[in-house]
């Protein structure tokens, strides 16, 4: 039944629906949507996080919501002739989080209950304690070139489907700064690095629908949405700036090209934990444990409304 | 005729669509297959024999997270730190302590013990403590024969430069570790030491490096054919790294096991002996029971249990509150009894003191013997 109507349809306007015929025309669009994912290896990673911070000593303990998505800025060049569109796309996905005031005590390693950096200043301290400010900022870049047949259906009406295929690079950057309190404590410390996936550069694709109103000549208002299918692998830190006796108490004086991993012990696999180290420390511990390169999953779908601004040419 | 051939103009878009959807794998590197040999199992039927066995944390007297955290570029605040230690280690009266510990292993009479934060600190060449020496010597004079066999951990020699242009530079030196007393029912046919390798980073005063932590084992045999591998260990303090050694210890306690069973040693039984710095109940804990070893208090005795309290341990109205310790087995047909000792202060000339922060964690346990 479907097949029939489909091809009913796609022939009714004969080469008019495929051929790339008529006036040229160029157009620029900007667009605001949400790209949604989700991402279960980082979020995995979020919640071993709060799982370490609970598991070391006298941090807050906190729970973690997770992430699935976020708000995206695209901006598009197409160029169209007949029914056809070819287009360059560029997403901004930039996002910065910020955890001020993070408070530890080691005098106080079997807390439950949260304290805040001001309980810890000025204290007669029986532990070392310390206080944390942690930011961390995300950006990645996917750029597609992509190919999309949409038909004039009507004077004020396009639509049709596309695919996009291109490159997702980017990087994100943490950055610990943190006092440390009580009778000899080291002086303030801050490292700042980048979190670069390896490889820096990976592909992604996108399939979609689009629908665009076209009440002026020069001016559309379009709504796609889709799927996109990408994947950013291996977490290495690079550049370290500075340095801090916190981050490596945590992960165990981390370095440059270091990654980051999920980890289990042999005999209890369901025991997962983060963990940050080379390649080869990695198959040195083999033996005793499995690891997982943490990845970066963005499969997912994705919906936006742009402005399209286009110039004819006959 | 033009139907078909517009639907055809559509299969290299599918061909597409469906290539897109094969994702890329997760990158897992896979453990290395490492032989492991199953649980031993009690031998019942078989001719039963007994061992008396103990653990004993023997506390080195100070906070560990001392280390912790000091300015690596502040000699006056390392020379305080260290100081601290001294002062806190000498403050747990070691000499006094040490023989409260003999007198309570040369009364119970175990025929193995293990032994954990066995510390040897000397402070400007000046002996501070030598536990397992000093209770070497206090058991032979209480008349309980043992020897002594011992795993070195965390050893380092700290030169903390002079702070006030006099003569208060420091030299201090330091190691603890695990070690087994084996009485003379036993002959030992292998002894060693296996290392943990998710450990805590240390400034250690300054110098960045890591905690060392270990499994040590034996292989008991008396001349009745009675024969027992016996382990001896001390987990970290902080939870995530004792769960990745319990991890660790069920793998290598194991893929050990089928060494030496390829080499003909045929244990009776397992016995496990150790502080896992973690109570019933929790991952590390839990992890022990699941590798098939057997709690000997859990078998025997229907309270808490606690082996372990903070405070001072010159205040006579401190108490133990966490079970940190454990006397584990495999292949074991029964727990006789199981107690702790150790757990109350000794009235003594310096005034009441405990022998540790840990009490002596104490079973007897049966197994049967391969004939």
């Amino acid at each position: 039944m479907v097949w029939p109507l489909l091809a009913a349809i796609l022939c009714r306007g004969g080469d008019d629906l495929w051929k790339p015929a008529g006036a040229w025309e160029i157009s620029a669009s900007l667009s605001e949507g949400y790209s949604h994912y989700d991402a279960t290896e980082l979020n995995e990673v979020l919640r071993l996080m709060e799982q370490l911070t609970r598991e070391t000593a006298g941090l807050n303990p906190y729970s973690v919501s997770g992430f699935d998505g976020h708000p995206a800025t695209m901006a598009r060049l197409s160029v169209r002739r007949g029914p056809w569109t070819a287009s360059l796309e560029t997403e901004f996905w930039t996002q910065s989080f910020a955890q001020t005031d993070v408070p530890f005590d080691l005098g106080d390693n079997q807390r439950t209950t949260a304290i805040t950096c001001a309980d810890i200043v000025g204290q007669n301290l029986q532990g070392l304690a310390g206080c944390m400010q942690a930011k961390e900022d995300f950006t990645f870049l996917p750029v597609t070139l992509q190919l999309s047949w949409m038909p004039q259906w009507t004077p004020w009406l396009r639509a049709g489907a596309g695919y996009a295929a291109g490159v997702l690079g980017g990087s994100a950057s943490l950055e610990l700064s943190t006092t440390y309190y009580g009778q000899g404590a080291a002086a303030p410390d801050r490292i700042r690095f980048d979190i670069v996936p390896d490889p820096q550069v990976n592909p992604v694709q996108k399939f979609f629908a689009e629908a665009e109103w076209t009440p002026l000549k020069w001016l559309g208002v379009e709504t796609r949405g889709g799927w996109r299918i990408s994947r950013v692998g291996g977490f290495t830190l690079r550049n370290p700036r500075g340095s801090s006796q916190v981050f490596d108490a945590a992960f165990q004086n981390p370095s440059a090209g270091d990654q980051l991993w999920i980890r289990w012990p042999v005999s209890a696999p369901d025991q997962r934990s983060l963990w940050i180290g080379s390649r080869d420390s990695a198959l040195a511990n083999s033996s005793r444990y499995g690891h997982q390169l943490v990845q970066g999953n963005f499969d997912g779908w994705f919906a936006a409304l742009s402005l399209e601004f286009r110039w004819g040419f006959p | 005729m033009g139907v078909p051939v517009k639907i055809v103009r559509l299969l290299p878009f599918s061909v597409v669509l469906g290539l897109a959807a094969c994702g890329s794998s997760p990158d897992i590197l896979p453990s290395t297959q490492v032989v492991r040999a199953s649980p031993v199992v009690c031998m019942d039927g078989a001719r039963a024999d007994r061992v008396l066995a103990a653990t004993w944390n023997m506390a080195i007297g100070f906070d560990v997270t001392d280390l912790l955290f000091l300015n690596p570029d502040s000699v006056r605040a390392i020379h305080d730190r260290a100081e601290k230690i001294h002062t806190d280690a000498l403050g747990t009266l070691p000499r006094l302590r040490v023989r409260l510990m003999a007198q309570e292993i040369a009364r119970t009479g175990p025929e193995i013990v293990g032994l954990q934060e066995t510390m040897h600190m000397v402070w400007n060449g000046v002996l501070v403590a030598d536990f397992l020496d000093t209770l070497m010597s206090d058991l032979r004079s209480l008349g309980a024969e043992y020897t002594l066999y011992t795993s070195t951990l965390n050893e380092a020699t700290l030169h903390i430069p002079d702070t006030t242009g006099g003569s208060d530079s420091i030299v201090f030196e330091f190691h603890e570790g695990n070690a087994f007393l084996v009485s003379p029912r036993w002959t030992v046919a292998g002894s060693g030491t296996v290392h943990y390798r998710d450990v805590i980073p240390v400034d250690l005063l300054g110098l960045k490096t890591v905690t060392d932590r270990a499994a040590q084992w034996v292989q008991l045999q008396d001349t009745s054919g009675f024969r027992l591998e016996v382990w001896n260990t001390h987990l970290e303090v902080l939870d995530a790294q004792a769960i990745g050694q319990a991890g660790e210890f069920a793998l290598f306690s194991d893929s050990l096991r089928a060494v030496q069973l390829n080499a003909g040693f045929k244990p009776s039984g397992r016995l496990f002996l150790g502080d896992i710095n973690s109570q019933p109940g929790s991952i590390a804990s839990d992890i022990f029971l699941q590798a098939h070893w057997n709690d000997s208090w859990d078998s025997t005795r229907f309270g808490s249990g606690p082996t372990y309290g903070s405070g001072s341990l010159r205040d006579s109205t401190r108490v133990l509150t966490e079970r940190l310790d454990r006397i584990l087995d495999q292949g074991g047909c029964a727990v006789d009894t199981a107690f702790v000792h150790g757990n109350t202060a000794v009235a003594t000339d310096s005034g009441p003191l405990f022998p540790s922060d840990h009490g002596v964690v104490v079973a007897k346990l049966r197994y049967g013997i391969r004939l």
